[in-house]
């Protein structure tokens, strides 16, 4: 075994780019997916003048400023907005994984009538694009008078995330070894103990899983936020960058400011499960 | 053991599994497609009442002057935002997933994790963040092409009829082109090293390689990726509303399905929203995603054989 | 001629050794198999010499030309591998002409030697076929074709039959043979089943932990054993092994004792006499193998004639004559007994 692993890494590539030019194509395609994303945010740091006078300059001891950060802290809520997005995704995975969880057992362990065509009616909206249903959805949410709540949002998002989610849990819990739910019925165990105290704990390598790929379009949403809850006091962190770089597209400090403020939280949490989220996508947990 | 016996009567306890979900989708998500369907069957009538008028609004959005134009131009947008994304993101991705599944590839974590990077991120801030770097203000991207003696060649790309859109289209491959790389990379990765080692016994280069044994079976996942960047071109909006506004300008050169759908729904300037017409958009765009579906199902799908290894 | 030379051939993967340093000669025509426990080297080894694998130290000659540089399709091998790597998307044909459409034969010629080959492996109606459509056994015979058509020098096959089912195993085992005496091209075999070693070589090496054990015709093996390794790997039941010190033979030079368990019999007159109580009888029809408790609390296997008496909790004495004991020194290496 321990030799098959160590055969591949032994293997010299000699590719007709040879290793220089693989090395600096990739290198060349890093640079300019992170180039932009590092402008804006060194040049967040840096007085309005540096900002014009050298855009390629890092900020130094004179140029260093956090006038922008000021400026949107002091005219925008941005606390406030991240709050609402953390909330909006925090509970809206947790109901997409358990409403999500329970579904996906109910699937893949219960033979019943129908058992196949509810799987591909929970299936659609995979492919289906819910905000195609937005005309509904907001006189939905004004009938139910959710109209600037995070409920509505989160509504919304359970049910854009549910086909996704289901269909990922279903294949994980099809690996689940059958004995353990076998053993457990033999003990006379009901259901829904197996399923909360066996099954959804082993549920547990999955969650990174379908909370990257459910709630990473979640954060990043601007649609729902627009329609649905434009108000100052329930929005989130992508309609209050749009909002507020609207409204002060003139301040570059600011505009710079509220982007870093926006990109930073999102590429922390990338960097700690990116090797997670890269597993999940290449195992085959998505096709 | 609960195989079979269940099958017979319907176990409370799968109905109490299966509820929340269901009802939470259906409610939010089927309902409403279907609902925004029924609405698109209707129009107001002087007095605010909705009547029912068929396929009235249809007829209307392809045909009436007022719309058909903004419309066609919508469709015609999007479909070359589509079409630069077959052309230029997926040749991309299929080139760097190549490259990342080379055999001995130092740094290969960095680089993916890079790359990946822009596709994590709001399209909202990709958005803004592309304005300013091609805003002739601030002048980075003149900048840069100076140092590459292209100065001359600076344009604002952003601001002209004639370019905006392709402009918007590039900086939408830069933010999505990690997508069909890390599927196609995936893919790439499931391929025995035992095939390619046949081959290269058999005496095959490795261009041959990759064009006559790993590309074909990698070919399912070519026709994955493509049926997902026509759903997502085709439900775009964010890109545009947030770089151009809801108007898509200049002069709508870059309005698409998204765009026009969103104006057409709560107005714009003197034109007040329109519920139905906006429903009647909204289920255009899903006929035209599904015939994207069906087309990739019962046409490619069908002529591609899946391997298992 | 495509005779092989391995000298001094070392393979590290920085720096950890896993080759250390082996020569092996093989004859033009010859059939070779390498065999050892898993992990032993053998596939890598195998690899080496196909081009698959760089060759860290050392020089590796094929027909008398180094090819310690070339790629493995200018070495004039072909390799059957274990999982067979048919390409999935091609028919059966195609993976036959593949490899040389690349080497831009022409048409008439590739039908030529494809049909061929379908016709020595029993293939002809086949190959329209996908390699999904196939069964274990017709995949392999694919395989082998692959081989076969490029006509090469030397047939390399790594572990062919380990994913084919007892019956088949032994079927195709048969027929590999009956190919090389036909084609008489030089082989190497790799395998971990000392059973396919003995039955197809014409030369075995044993392999353990990277290095060659001993290189030897499958009788030189059984007969003479040049230490322990060899002499517990080759032959089935394994040979048994006896503190020389507590035997009659015990002498400062002498540390072990082996002997087969086919060369004991039940007898009270012999150079070595073992006596003990018999824990269990396996009874295979033709022969009854029988597991003994010396006195000393040594364990024993004998294989008895079908028909013996032996029962369990019988005390019994076998015996072998001295011609048939091997003897080992304190190194595990082979020596005379006095």
């Amino acid at each position: 075994m321990h030799m098959s692993i160590l055969t591949s890494a032994s293997r010299k590539i000699n590719k007709p780019l040879g290793k220089l030019g693989v090395h600096t194509i990739l290198l060349c395609y890093m640079i300019i997916a992170l180039w932009p994303i590092f402008l804006v945010i060194s040049n967040a740091f840096k007085s309005r003048k540096a900002i014009f006078r050298d855009p390629m300059a890092l900020p130094d001891v004179d140029s260093f400023s956090i006038v922008g950060f000021e400026k949107v802290l002091a005219r925008s809520n941005f606390d406030l907005y991240f709050l609402n997005s953390f909330t909006v995704m925090t509970v809206s995975l947790a109901i997409t994984l358990v409403a999500g969880a329970m579904a996906a057992w109910a699937l893949s362990e219960y033979k019943f009538r129908g058992n196949t065509l509810l799987g591909l009616y929970l299936a659609i909206g995979i492919m289906v694009p819910i905000r195609l249903g937005s005309v509904s959805i907001l006189k939905l949410i004004v009938d139910l008078d959710l109209t600037n709540t995070l409920t509505a949002l989160i509504l919304v998002y359970v049910a854009q995330s549910l086909p996704l989610t289901i269909f990922i849990l279903n294949e994980f819990m099809s690996q689940i070894p059958k004995d353990l739910k076998e053993a457990a019925r033999c003990d006379g165990v009901s259901e829904y103990r197996i399923f909360f105290q066996i099954i959804l704990p082993l549920t547990r390598p999955a969650i990174a899983t379908v909370g990257i790929f459910t709630m990473v379009p979640v954060w990043n949403d601007l649609w729902f936020p627009l329609i649905l809850a434009p108000g100052e006091s329930t929005r989130t962190v992508t309609l209050g960058v749009q909002q507020f770089v609207g409204q002060y597209v003139t301040d570059w400090n600011a505009v710079l400011a509220s982007l870093t403020l926006a990109i930073i939280p999102i590429m922390i949490v990338y960097l700690i499960f990116s090797r997670q989220l890269i597993r999940g996508i290449t195992s085959g947990a998505v096709k | 053991m609960e195989k079979g016996v269940s099958a017979r009567r319907f176990p409370i306890h799968i109905a109490v599994f299966l509820a929340p979900a269901v009802l939470i989708y259906s409610l939010f998500m089927i309902y409403p497609l279907i609902d925004t369907f029924r609405f698109s069957l209707f129009s107001p009538n002087e007095a605010g009442n909705l009547n029912f008028v068929a396929f009235d609004n249809y007829v209307k959005l392809l045909t009436d002057p007022d719309w058909s134009s903004s419309f066609w131009n919508a469709l015609y947008n999007n479909f070359i935002l589509f079409l630069v994304h077959m052309l230029v993101q997926n040749p991309i991705g299929l080139l760097l997933a190549a490259l990342l599944s080379l055999p001995v590839l130092k740094g290969r974590q960095i680089y993916r994790t890079a790359i990946f990077m822009p596709t994590m991120m709001s399209v909202v801030i990709i958005g803004f963040i592309w304005q300013l770097i091609l805003n002739p203000l601030w002048g980075v991207a003149e900048t840069l092409m100076w140092h590459v003696g292209l100065d001359a060649f600076f344009y604002p790309w952003l601001g002209d009829e004639a370019t905006a859109l392709i402009t918007l289209s590039l900086i939408s491959v830069w933010q999505w082109v990690g997508i069909p790389m890390m599927l196609i990379y995936a893919a790439l990765l499931g391929i025995p090293e035992d095939l390619t080692e046949a081959a290269e016994i058999d005496g095959a280069s490795h261009m041959q390689i990759f064009w006559k044994i790993k590309l074909p079976l990698i070919l399912p996942t070519l026709g994955v990726v493509s049926v997902l960047t026509f759903v997502a071109n085709f439900n775009a909006f964010d890109l545009i509303y947030a770089v151009k506004g809801a108007l898509a300008g200049p002069n709508f050169s870059t309005d698409i399905m998204g765009t026009l759908f969103y104006r057409v729904f709560f107005g714009f300037q003197l034109q007040i929203g329109d519920a139905s017409m906006g429903a009647t958009v909204a289920t255009t765009m899903f006929l035209i995603i599904l015939v994207g579906i069906l087309f990739y199902l019962f046409v490619i799908q069908r002529r591609m054989q899946r391997y298992t290894f | 001629m495509a005779n092989i030379k391995l000298d001094a051939i070392q393979k590290s993967y920085g720096t950890i050794e896993v080759i250390h340093g082996v020569d092996i000669d093989i004859k033009d025509g010859e059939f070779c198999v390498f065999v050892g426990p898993s992990g032993c080297g053998k596939s890598t080894l195998l690899r080496m010499i196909a081009g698959l694998e760089e060759i860290t130290s050392g020089e590796m000659k094929i027909g008398g030309n180094r090819v310690n540089e070339l790629p493995p399709a200018d070495r004039g091998i072909a390799m059957v591998f274990q999982s067979y790597a048919l390409y999935p998307h091609m028919s059966v044909y195609k993976n036959m002409a593949f490899g040389l459409s690349i080497k831009k034969f022409s048409k008439t010629d590739v039908k030529k030697r494809v049909h061929e080959a379908a016709e020595i492996l029993q293939l002809t109606d086949l190959l329209t076929r996908k390699p999904a459509q196939l069964s274990g056994g017709q995949r392999q015979r694919v395989a082998i074709g692959r081989a076969i058509v490029r006509d090469p020098e030397v047939f390399l096959f790594d572990e062919p039959l380990s994913n084919l089912d007892a019956a088949l195993r032994v079927q195709t085992r048969i027929e590999i043979a009956k190919l090389h005496t036909k084609l008489k091209n030089t082989v190497i075999y790799v395998t971990h089943d000392q059973v396919e070693a003995m039955t197809l070589a014409d030369k075995i090496v044993v392999l353990n932990d990277g290095r060659v054990e001993q290189i030897g015709s499958p009788l030189d093996l059984y007969d003479k054993p040049q230490n322990l390794f060899v002499a517990g790997f080759i032959g089935s039941p394994k040979m048994n092994f006896l503190k020389a010190s507590q035997t009659e033979f015990s002498s400062a030079s002498v540390e072990t004792i082996g002997v087969r368990p086919e060369h004991l019999r039940q007898t009270t007159e012999a150079d070595l006499l073992l006596t003990g109580t018999a824990d269990v009888v396996e009874r295979l029809g033709d022969v009854s193998y029988v597991y003994l408790t010396t006195t000393d609390g040594t364990n024993i296997i004998i294989a008895t004639p079908g028909a013996s008496k032996v029962e369990p909790g019988d005390t019994v004495t076998f015996g072998a004559d001295k011609q048939s004991l091997h003897f080992f020194n304190a190194d595990g290496i082979r020596c005379e007994g006095d």
